[in-house]
């Protein structure tokens, strides 16, 4: 799984959103926030991922169990699908 | 029609309207002399049949069972543009001019670290107040209730699109002639002192924004660009707003209690 490129993070002053450009500026005209464990899912996916490489590597970075792990993956994978935010 | 130049928040654009309508006893304020160069350049043209061009940039903006009502063609950072309009596709082509030369330009002021906010921007003892919410809200009503209360002390720089700046550390408020359906505004400059959401309401009840929520309603408001560098002249600015910049939600409703929920949370004191 991967971001589609026209999707950008940018920070505005403490806050982290995503932005659309091209051909995604033209269809999405929402604002999407990431909260601290969003925007490190969102990073790792500018490269392919599976979703246990995403899993593993939230697990890593923030000493979390494998439970809570699962599920914050699992919600905002969903959430990107919902909004049509994975390549295809 | 005549092609004339005109400064307009810094920019220098090349334009000629065929329709006097919205731009007559206004755009004037804003004509500098022609020497040859400029910015940009809008140009109109009134087909019957529009295609697409072979090769080149071009968009179409709105079409219809017959083909194309409007489009526009354009170059490389947007230098010139030529909008182009189907004559037998508009009743109302004084309005399709206006609207279209409107959003072309704050496309190409975008592109110079200017940020359009659809707002109702007065100027008030020397600084910029801007009443900002979408179409039909009563931004303009609201402005003009200010007018009635406060007279020579109001006036408008922008009453649809005003285009804000950042100038060293300072967020600086721009009028230009493309100013929605009343024309009010002036070609001139002020530090913007603050932001007003507005909402249909009756308590006239005001609060303070926090970061999220002012991004967010920011956000809902401003012209959203479709290229990343110009994201980040956007953004750059959303940001010194957001942290210099106090901004409020008022729950409007349209009489001069409005007014003083406003006055009174800006200026300390019950006038």
């Amino acid at each position: 799984m991967k971001i589609k490129n026209d999707y950008v993070l940018k920070t505005v002053g403490n806050q982290f959103i995503v932005v659309p450009v091209g051909k995604e500026a033209v269809k999405f005209q929402g604002m999407i926030t990431l909260n601290p464990t969003a925007k490190f899912l969102f990073e790792r996916l500018k490269e392919d991922q599976t979703e246990t490489q995403l899993i593993d590597s939230l697990m890593d970075h923030y000493d979390v169990n494998k439970e809570i792990a699962e599920k914050d993956v699992h919600a905002f994978i969903e959430t990107l699908k919902k909004h049509q935010l994975l390549e295809q | 029609m005549a092609v004339h130049t005109y400064l307009i928040a810094g920019i220098k654009l090349s334009f000629s309207y065929r329709f006097d309508r919205f731009f007559k006893q206004n755009i004037e304020a804003y004509q500098i002399n022609d020497d040859g160069t400029y910015d940009h350049q809008i140009i109109m043209s009134y087909e019957t049949n529009i295609t697409p061009p072979s090769e080149g940039n071009y968009r179409i903006f709105s079409k219809n069972a017959h083909g194309i009502k409007s489009m526009m063609v354009y170059d490389e950072d947007f230098k010139h543009v030529k909008i182009v309009i189907n004559e037998e596709a508009f009743s109302d082509l004084e309005t399709a001019e206006y609207i279209y030369s409107g959003m072309v330009f704050l496309e190409m002021a975008q592109r110079h670290g200017l940020l359009p906010l659809h707002s109702s921007a007065i100027t008030f003892q020397g600084e910029a107040i801007l009443f900002s919410a979408p179409s039909g809200t009563g931004k303009s009503t609201h402005a003009r209730l200010w007018k009635e209360r406060f007279f020579e002390q109001v006036d408008w720089i922008n009453d649809d699109k005003p285009l804000l700046k950042l100038e060293g550390d300072k967020v600086f408020v721009y009028g230009a002639p493309f100013s929605g359906h009343y024309r009010e505004n002036m070609n001139q400059k002020y530090p913007l002192k603050s932001i007003i959401f507005l909402q249909q309401g009756s308590t006239n009840d005001i609060v303070k924004l926090d970061e999220k929520e002012a991004l967010q309603r920011l956000m809902t408001n401003i012209l959203r660009p479709r290229e990343e560098s110009i994201w980040d002249q956007s953004l750059t600015i959303l940001e010194e707003i957001i942290k210099n910049i106090p901004m409020y939600l008022l729950d409007a409703n349209m009489t001069q209690e409005a007014v003083d929920s406003v006055y009174h949370t800006l200026y300390g004191e019950k006038q």
